[in-house]
């Protein structure tokens, strides 16, 4: 992949700007109040911001146009839970959290239970979002390793720990005004990127054209039931159902509970600007998603005129081509290009046919284009199998290689710089966010709860600052264990979320609607469902969505059954 | 800012309006969604 001079200083120059830009920004009170909630004075529009460039970190970016390419525009029902899980937490959560002033919402958990449940949730909080802040760093670097062959150590300290300026100087401040910034540059460089897919297109394909031969390819594929012959199929993970309900059990208990998300509406200045943002982020979110789908569709009907790759992932490419399988390897290739040229050859008719709008002609091109489907489909089978055997740590996946080797083959000088930068800039988003509602729940649910002498706030201030970097150095570390480790741990720590994010959303439902159980029955409660949510998920009967649902739904079980057999001790229960 | 102004909500006067609309605009999306799966599979 070429990367010329003057991608470079597109790259450098966006970086040091949005660097110089959040330490111009940096000024704040030197309270933990200043430091980690901004002295709660966010106006909407930078809640949602702030809220979305969270959520969008730059496996987002990276996985979501490769994702549509090889599986089709079905990813996107992952979201359809999101604008019904916003209005819950306008419902339920914002109201007590910010009544009662809360600096994480753990805090809350001490008011409502006990001390225990507080600190048990919040570690558990903190060794899942640090795990998956370390992933954060990794997946970028590893793109960027396979593709410009940038050292992977120096990449994710660079990443790692050019963040840390700003986010340890400014705080929650700095970190909300970057992510406006970031926001513009991510959207108009992703905008960029797939209105050049678009006119990369022949003659005579348009967009309608790209849609039909996709469609047709079977990517268009926006609504999917999950229902074959054999029933619902529960292992499936991307269809309506596990989309809403699922997905709605996840984003509930990612914004509601989750205080990398918690301690963005927290800066609000009122309970109206925190709600305006939560529910305009239900609004826009899914159009948002299905248009980066979009970018991998037209990518897809790029590579169907275009000789396309049979493996994206270049450093693995390159590795097999200097291995003891290089000549497997060659005549694989040979025959996926060969196979591509022959499908070339069919949608070309396709694109015809569909412009005179011939039936038949279209009916005969999509019998045809389906055989061919399956045999290249089958051929790159092949070849992702030839790459295990040659890489041993590969699981053969490069969904999240293909993007970014359409922007190193297609998009001119300057461009590819700039898409760079959003990687960057996507993952500073989410890890920035994400280190300081690390370092606030370590001071606040920690620090504070622990120390036996009364803290001055500058002194408190300053222990804020300290544990930002630690967390910081931290997730570097995770992240380079993470590399060491290989691709399966890293899918492993993925799907970490969805194992901790049901039974912590119970938790709070309890706390919420379940006044008469108390902090005893809760956390049995919480352990005994964190034990079937393991179970399930290691019998492999559903999809990852659906362990939200079930740990949720297992303590409030749990919490009715034990709670006659825990005899109540009076708490300050907070208001609600 | 008082009590009168934190409670005065933009647009749709009422949290409930609020409410509603998103959940109406999800399933506006989804019906569009599925009405583009037809057309283009």
């Amino acid at each position: 992949m070429n990367f010329s001079r003057l991608d470079w200083i597109v790259l450098v120059a966006t970086l040091l700007c949005i660097i110089l830009y959040g330490v111009y920004r940096s000024r704040s009170s030197k309270t933990v109040e200043g430091y980690f909630l901004s002295n709660r004075q966010m106006p909407w529009w930078m809640v949602m911001l702030s809220i979305m460039g969270t959520q969008a970190s730059a496996v987002t970016f990276l996985t979501a146009p490769g994702q549509a390419y090889t599986d089709g525009m079905r990813f996107v029902q992952y979201y359809f839970g999101l604008p019904l899980a916003m209005v819950v937490v306008c419902i339920a959560f914002v109201p007590i959290f910010r009544r009662l002033k809360v600096y994480t919402a753990y805090e809350y958990l001490e008011q409502r239970f006990d001390v225990k449940t507080r600190m048990i949730t919040s570690l558990l909080f903190m060794l899942s979002r640090s795990l998956s802040t370390g992933i954060s760093i990794i997946a970028p670097a590893l793109v960027l390793h396979s593709m410009l062959g940038w050292n992977i150590t120096v990449t994710n300290l660079f990443m790692g720990g050019l963040l840390l300026i700003y986010t340890t100087s400014g705080g929650s401040r700095a970190v909300a005004y970057t992510q406006q910034l970031q926001f513009i540059v991510i959207y108009a460089a992703m905008f960029a990127a797939g209105w050049w897919a678009i006119s990369a297109l022949p003659d005579g394909v348009g967009i309608s054209e790209a849609l039909h031969i996709s469609g047709k390819s079977g990517k268009m594929n926006v609504i999917t039931t999950g229902f074959s012959e054999k029933g619902f199929d529960w292992k499936d993970r991307f269809n309506i159902l596990s989309g809403v309900i699922g997905g709605f059990f996840l984003t509930l208990s990612y914004f509601g509970t989750d205080q990398s998300q918690v301690g963005r509406y927290l800066t609000a200045r009122s309970d109206k600007e925190s709600k305006l943002g939560l529910l305009l982020n239900g609004v826009v979110k899914v159009p948002l998603q299905f248009g980066i789908l979009l970018i991998g569709i037209f990518i897809f009907s790029y590579y169907q005129f275009n000789k396309a790759p049979a493996y994206f992932n270049l450093a693995e490419v390159e590795n097999t081509r200097h291995s003891a399988y290089k000549n497997l390897y060659a005549e694989a290739e040979q025959q996926y290009q060969q196979l591509q040229e022959q499908k070339t050859a069919v949608i070309s008719g396709l694109a015809t046919a569909l412009k005179a709008n011939d039936e038949t002609a279209i009916d005969r091109y999509r019998e045809q284009l389906d055989l061919h489907e399956k045999a290249a489909q089958h051929q790159r089978d092949s070849v992702k199998s030839i790459i295990k055997l040659a890489n041993p740590g590969s699981d053969g996946n490069d969904t999240n290689y293909i993007f970014m080797r359409f922007v190193g083959d297609t998009l001119p000088n300057g461009l590819v710089g700039l898409v760079i930068a959003v990687l960057f800039l996507a993952a500073w988003g989410s890890i920035a966010p994400a280190l300081n509602a690390l370092a606030s729940c370590t001071m606040m649910d920690f620090h504070r709860k622990l120390s036996r002498q009364p803290m001055t706030p500058l002194l408190e201030y300053k222990w804020s600052k300290r544990y930002t970097v630690l967390w910081g150095i931290v997730c570097i570390i995770m992240a380079q264990f993470a590399y060491n480790l290989g691709n399966s741990l890293i899918e492993a720590v993925n799907i970490l979320g969805s194992l901790f994010y049901g039974p912590i959303l119970g938790i709070f439902l309890v706390a919420f609607w379940m006044k008469r159980v108390g902090g005893n029955a809760v956390f049995i409660a919480a352990a005994l469902a964190e034990v079937v949510v393991l179970t399930v998920h290691f019998s492999k009967i559903v999809s990852f969505l659906w362990l939200n649902v079930i740990g949720a739904a297992a303590v409030v079980l749990f919490a009715l059954l034990v709670q006659p057999f825990c005899p109540r001790r009076e708490t300050a229960s907070p208001k609600s | 800012m008082s009590v009168q102004e934190e409670e005065k909500v933009p647009v749709f006067g009422k949290w409930n309006r609020w409410y509603w609309f998103v959940v109406v605009l999800l399933v506006l999306q989804i019906v569009l969604f599925y009405l583009f799966t037809k057309h283009f599979a």
